[in-house]
């Protein structure tokens, strides 16, 4: 299947992925992350929950410092 | 004396609101937070960039000690704002936000149309916003109808360091407001953040000059300060300016010369 994460294509064998599993092939950062799959949000404490698909749009999210 | 800064069902006691960009290091951060006392803190919602470990902010903040002030920079229209608005809140960071809508980068001026439409519209869902606007006394009667809970005038660009340029209109606003009145963007010193409140703004927020301060902690108390003393000077009553002088010791019984 192929996703999108930040609008960057990513390609996987399988025909569906738990998100967290592909935030640990991907090696990402975790804590207080945000992920916004096809427009839902799912806080830090749900990513275990999503389930990404084919054509599925990924946005990661962290608060960042700002003014 | 007990002296509230109220905005929204929320009282604070500290008067300075940080922003939390450029700071040299999570711990910097922290340090500032702790010297200034500050209750309410601005942090930036932004795509992760995967191929780095990023660290996000948040174990700087304690959010039983400070309020999180969400903002929705880098929107350039109500429709941006207001997505970023929404991720802030179903992500956890609660239902305050400040809300930003700066069109263009070089001046980072905000948006009245934009910024107006999207207040409307984040209300009626349940937000306490706190629109970062141009100094215009219209518009923040505006905001303020449109049912803001404060409104944050610009003392000059985002960033610029060159205090309050649009004195005049911040004190019609100030004058007329019946919402809290932040002065926000382009504090560059302590003196900028006292004159803000001698004039009798509600509160500031600042971040470029605190955070790229060689001891941005140090600064942070300086203007945390410079707010407290700034504020007592306004509660206090400060003397009419006049253009000529008036002698301060007795003009009588001066000795004369023998």
């Amino acid at each position: 299947m192929k996703i999108f994460i930040n609008d960057k294509e990513y390609v996987f064998e399988d025909t569906e992925l738990k998100l967290i599993n592909i935030l640990k092939k991907l090696d990402v950062n975790q804590a207080g992350l945000i992920a916004e799959v096809d427009g839902k949000v799912f806080n830090n404490n749900e990513l275990s929950d999503v389930v990404v698909k084919d054509g599925s749009k990924v946005e990661l999210i962290k608060v960042f410092g700002g003014g | 004396m007990t002296d509230f800064l109220k905005i929204a069902n929320r009282t604070f006691t500290n008067r300075m609101l940080l922003g939390t960009g450029k700071f040299p290091s999570t711990q910097s951060l922290k340090e500032t937070i702790a010297s200034s006392g500050v209750e309410v803190v601005t942090v930036a919602l932004r795509r992760v960039d995967i191929t780095k470990q990023a660290e996000g902010i948040l174990t700087a903040i304690d959010r039983t000690k400070q309020l999180l002030l969400p903002n929705t920079s880098g929107a350039k229209n109500a429709d941006e704002a207001i997505r970023l608005a929404r991720l802030a809140r179903a992500a956890g960071c609660g239902d305050w936000v400040k809300l930003e809508v700066t069109p263009e980068p070089r001046y980072l001026l905000p948006d009245p149309i934009e910024t107006l439409k999207a207040a409307k519209i984040l209300v009626a869902e349940g937000f306490i916003v706190l629109p970062y606007m141009n100094a215009d006394p219209i518009l923040a009667k505006h905001l303020e109808e449109a049912g803001c809970a404060a409104v944050m005038p610009l003392g000059s660009p985002i960033g610029s360091n060159r205090g309050i340029k649009t004195i005049d209109s911040i004190r019609i606003i100030i004058e007329q407001s019946n919402v809290p009145v932040v002065v926000d963007a382009g504090l560059g010193a302590p003196s900028d953040a006292c004159l803000a409140m001698e004039i009798g703004a509600d509160a500031v927020l600042v971040n470029t000059a605190i955070a790229v301060a060689a001891n941005p902690a140090g600064m942070a108390k300086a203007f945390s300060d410079a707010v407290k003393a700034g504020r007592l000077g306004f509660l206090s009553g400060l003397a009419t300016k006049m253009l000529q002088a008036n002698p301060s010791s007795p003009t009588e019984g001066i000795p004369s010369v023998q």
